[in-house]
């Protein structure tokens, strides 16, 4: 059984991040309601895998397209994607992630080089409730 | 924010295995964005 949720990030707006823009990513594009960034593009961008399960695409019934990404299973394990913003603009963030059930799990997703190279923007997520099948 | 390319990390903090289907942005304006965050800042204070 597996947990699934639609959580908002809690720093995000909490920091003016609200952010961004209008824009098209790598594949998805931003049209004036916003935009999807699909975590199974992360091939392209790279990440980082400690140990446990190895991090990657993963078919999945209830995901968007039928896949999603597994494999994040211990601290500090990440993902990266891409994302082009090609007008200024405010934005709201939320990630769609599940958990194995009754398990709890926190995200973080790190904006980089944002306002200036070297600085980020923090959302924390945790997983608190909602469950379905994946 | 300013139009450009940036990257995005999505990383795990602590608990079991996640597995992330997709990240959104939505439209929302200045005002909105500070008003969210003062609430979810009260909710985890």
């Amino acid at each position: 059984m597996i947990e699934r949720v639609h959580s908002s990030g809690r720093r995000l707006a909490q920091m003016a991040i609200t952010v961004v823009l209008l824009a098209v990513v790598s594949g998805a594009s931003l049209a004036a309601e916003g935009l999807r960034l699909e975590a199974e593009e992360f091939p392209a961008y790279g990440s980082y895998n400690i140990g446990g399960s190895d991090i990657r695409e993963a078919y999945c019934s209830y995901a968007s397209g039928g896949l999603a990404v597994d494999g994040l299973d211990i601290p500090d394990e990440w993902f990266k994607l891409k994302v082009t913003f090609t007008h200024g603009g405010c934005y709201s963030t939320r990630i769609d992630y599940q958990s194995a059930y009754d398990d709890t799990v926190q995200l973080v997703v790190r904006l980089l080089d944002y306002p200036l190279p070297g600085d980020e923007v923090t959302a924390d997520y945790l997983l608190i409730d909602g469950y379905g099948f994946g | 924010m300013e139009p450009g390319t940036y990257f995005l990390l999505v990383q795990h903090v602590s608990g079991g295995m996640g597995r992330v289907d997709f990240l959104e942005f939505e439209p929302t304006t200045p005002v909105e964005a500070a008003t969210w965050g003062r609430i979810k800042n009260m909710y985890n204070n």
